[in-house]
């Protein structure tokens, strides 16, 4: 079998390069489009945590409300009570009507206790009231402890993915630029030959060296 | 076929000094021209692709932005209203526990000592506790909403800050995103086609290489074209930048949507001009400061229109500032603006009707609001009674009484319309438009309109049935008693003391009908105010049960009158409806 000519040669191993060249980039390309779908379900994962916040906000809001006023009316109606009792207690000459007055404010202070929320009651100066800050703290806890309620980690990945997809895409303008100094080593004269071709192996080797720092250490990272 | 005999053909000793052309039309160039393009080509064509991903990025974080705003929006109404209705609690448990100890205080100063007074003192001293008490929790126990010394809350503006302004600032941030998702989509859009030309092109400069003779110069040339034009709205896409508005911006307009709010409801549901006026004024200085620094901010362009709207508003409706000329003038060029600028909701038309309409420029008034009822129809009814005015200030009366007509049954079938709101604040209008710029018709036009609001509400029916029944002109008077509380004679009365709780009137009812609803409405004019306002508190509805004839005598008076609740100074107004038709209409004074 004859020899190749050195030029036939030449253009063999350029020819080569341009398809290898080419390879990569549309696999390097695959990757970045992996990685641009990773942020997608990234953005998905937000939206998600927003609604479950959402949720859970308005819940805390409903109740709190009902505890806060639940808490208001009792004390109230008991210290109402508590007044008409220990005036009682201090004189025992009352008349039967305050009697009635202290059943009814007993009654309604009752009536109100059953609606309290034990866990989260405070005194102030000597009085019950409800505490909605420790209610929302422990309540949006409990909701955390089950799903991420703060689509800020979510929204973090997804840039960071969207970065990486971006780095690598980019890297196709030196995939291409190799394509374009094997070209031109292809279709110039032999004496610029060996220029134009290591110009197209440097970048060719920049852009294959910066995917894998990319993709197995930067990202491992 | 070889290099050396197509390539690189043997150069001619006598060969004369070649173009360009000349130079291309060798095989051997042309081919390594179109080759060395293509692969130029691609590696552009990376960069075009590098810009794409970039913009697609931007506008898919952008609109997922404008997303979580969208949610965040939601989230902070829900929890904001909650927290709101907690503060309201508080005020009226303030107010309860205010009202018990005046008592505690007025009993024990009637017991006059003993057992009983104890007693109330006891409940007055619990009731200060439990008042202290309340006074310590919540915002709106503490300035600016609580004033101590009157013990008044001012749990309005408690809901501009802690609801309406926040909710309008995320909506801002919200509106922002999307634009900014559009903008970079768009732009992604720009790259993707040409991407699809650059493929295009490079199928042309390929086609090139195996074809012969002069058509391959028009393909080549062809591709070459392509490229160039995609090169050129490449570089100019890249070129544009999205220019959003800053926070101050966004707060600010925020801020003044709240005035103009205001501004609008206090003219609207109070007819208080001046103070309207004066929070659209403040809120107008608050846009002005945003608009120099960003003239092109949609939102504040419009909310300088609404602000100038009510401005004028104010000034038409009080017969001053050459009713309201410069201020409608202002505000039309702003809405005109809005909507060259690409704002075509049907809201914005709506405004620049009515505001057309104030402007005694009624054929213009129409077109908006046919405009305004094509975007948004469930709006018929409120639009459809602005045109129906228009129309009949243009001197088309047949087509204003159908407009009319098409309103109010429109009403019937959709919640919207029968707003009763919407229907108060069309007759408050329209009764007051009528002493300013009278017009053939409109009167009718309004009575028609209170027939209608009391049908709707009443009969949930357009129109009233025939209805025989009559009533008398309410005649007011003040009875005079005698000592065990009779009345012994009714002498007319016009005007009544100040600090009135009740106008009792004498009126007869003929040819009445088991069952028939009798609605009696009232309205005040208060000093200096030039609108009819209704007062709801002041209104009844009931149905008849007496005997076909009688003469009555019933009283204009608040719901709790026995709570020492007055009437307020100033022009009233009584209308009474049988079977929602107005039969009687009468009026009284307080001074």
């Amino acid at each position: 079998m004859p020899e190749p000519e050195p030029k036939n040669a030449l253009k063999t191993v350029l020819s080569i390069l341009i398809a290898l060249a080419a390879t990569t980039g549309a696999l390097i390309s695959w990757h970045a489009s992996r990685v641009g779908s990773a942020a997608s379900g990234a953005d998905g994962r937000a939206i998600g945590a927003a609604l479950d916040e959402a949720a859970t906000e308005m819940t805390i809001g409903s109740d709190v409300f009902s505890f806060q006023t639940a808490a208001r009316q009792f004390q109230l109606h008991r210290d109402n009570a508590k007044a008409i009792r220990e005036e009682a207690f201090r004189n025992p000459a009352v008349p039967e009507r305050w009697l009635d007055e202290w059943q009814g404010e007993s009654m309604r202070a009752k009536a109100r206790a059953s609606q309290l929320n034990l866990d989260f009651l405070k005194t102030v100066n000597g009085r019950v009231t409800f505490d909605p800050e420790k209610y929302h703290a422990m309540v949006r806890a409990q909701a955390e402890s089950e799903k991420t309620l703060d689509p800020a980690p979510f929204t973090a990945r997804a840039e960071a993915k969207r970065k990486e997809a971006l780095f690598l895409i980019s890297l196709n303008a030196l995939f291409t630029a190799a394509i374009f100094f094997f070209t031109v080593g292809l279709k110039t004269e032999l004496r610029l030959k060996s220029l134009w071709t290591t110009l197209g192996i440097l970048f060719y080797l920049a852009g294959t060296g910066a995917a894998a720092w990319r993709i197995f250490f930067a990202a491992a990272s | 076929m070889s290099e050396t005999n197509v390539s690189k053909p043997p150069a001619s000793p006598t060969a004369p000094k070649r173009g360009w052309k000349t130079w291309i039309h060798d095989e051997h160039h042309f081919r390594t021209t179109v080759t060395l393009l293509l692969a130029g080509l691609t590696f552009v064509t990376s960069f075009i692709v590098i810009l794409n991903v970039r913009a697609s990025g931007r506008g898919a974080a952008a609109t997922r932005d404008g997303r979580l705003l969208g949610i965040r929006y939601l989230t902070h109404l829900g929890r904001s209203y909650w927290d709101a209705a907690v503060e309201k609690d508080l005020i009226n448990s303030y107010q309860e526990v205010s009202g018990l100890m005046m008592q505690a205080q007025v009993y024990e100063n009637m017991a006059g000592g003993g057992t009983n007074a104890v007693f109330y003192k006891m409940m007055r001293e619990s009731l200060a506790k439990s008042q202290a008490l309340i006074l310590g929790q919540g915002n709106v126990t503490q300035a600016p909403y609580f004033t101590p010394g009157y013990g008044l809350f001012n749990f309005f503006q408690y809901v501009l800050d802690h609801v309406s302004i926040p909710a309008t600032e995320i909506f801002e941030h919200q509106e922002q995103k999307w634009a900014e998702g559009a903008f970079w989509t768009s732009k992604s859009d720009a790259y993707s086609a040409g991407l699809a030309i650059m493929a295009v092109a490079v199928f042309l400069l390929t086609l090139s290489l195996v074809l012969i003779a002069h058509i391959r110069f028009v393909m080549a040339g062809a591709g070459a074209a392509l490229v160039t034009a995609v090169l050129a709205v490449s570089a100019y896409t890249t070129m544009q930048q999205w220019h959003g508005h800053t926070n101050d911006s966004i707060r600010g307009v925020a801020r003044a949507s709240a005035g103009a709010l205001t501004a609008q409801m206090v003219i609207n549901f109070s007819g208080d001009t001046k103070l309207a006026a004066s929070y659209a004024r403040d809120a107008g200085a608050e846009i002005d400061k945003i608009l120099a620094v960003d003239a092109a901010y949609p939102a504040a362009v419009l909310l300088r229109a609404r602000i100038h709207s009510v401005l004028g508003e104010a000034q038409f409706f009080t017969g001053t500032g050459d009713l309201g000329k410069g201020e409608l003038e202002k505000a039309a060029a702003d809405l005109d603006r809005a909507i060259q600028a690409g704002k075509t909701e049907g809201y914005t038309h709506w405004s620049k009707g009515f505001v057309d309409f104030l402007r005694g420029r009624y054929a213009e008034s129409v077109a908006d609001m046919d405009q305004a009822l094509v975007l948004i129809p469930e709006q018929k009814f409120a639009i459809g009674l602005v045109r129906a005015a228009s129309l009949l200030h243009a001197g088309r009366a047949v087509e204003a009484r159908k407009e009319t007509e098409e309103a109010i049954d429109f009403a019937v079938r959709k919640p919207l319309g029968a707003d009763s709101m919407s229907i108060r604040t069309i007759i408050k209008n329209l009764e007051r438009f009528n002493e300013v710029r009278p017009v053939e018709g409109l009167p009718a036009m309004i009575a028609r309109l209170k027939d209608a609001a009391v049908c709707l509400a009443v009969l949930n029916k357009p129109r009233p049935a025939e209805v025989k029944s009559t009533i008398t002109t309410p005649q007011f008077v003040a009875p005079v008693r005698d000592g065990a509380g009779n009345i012994v004679s009714t002498p007319a009365a016009e005007a009544y003391k100040r600090g009135t709780g009740r106008a009792p009137f004498l009126f007869e009812l003929k040819g009445m009908e088991k069952g028939q609803s009798i609605v009696r409405r009232v309205y005040l004019r208060a000093p200096g105010q030039v609108f009819w306002i209704e007062q709801l508190w002041l209104g009844r509805a009931e149905h008849w049960e007496g005997p076909a004839e009688a003469r009555l005598m019933g009283s204009v008076e608040s719901l709790i009158p026995e709570a020492g609740e007055v009437l307020a100074s100033g022009d009233y107004r009584l209308e009474i409806f049988v079977d929602g038709s107005l039969k009687a209409t009468g009026n009284f004074k307080v001074l």
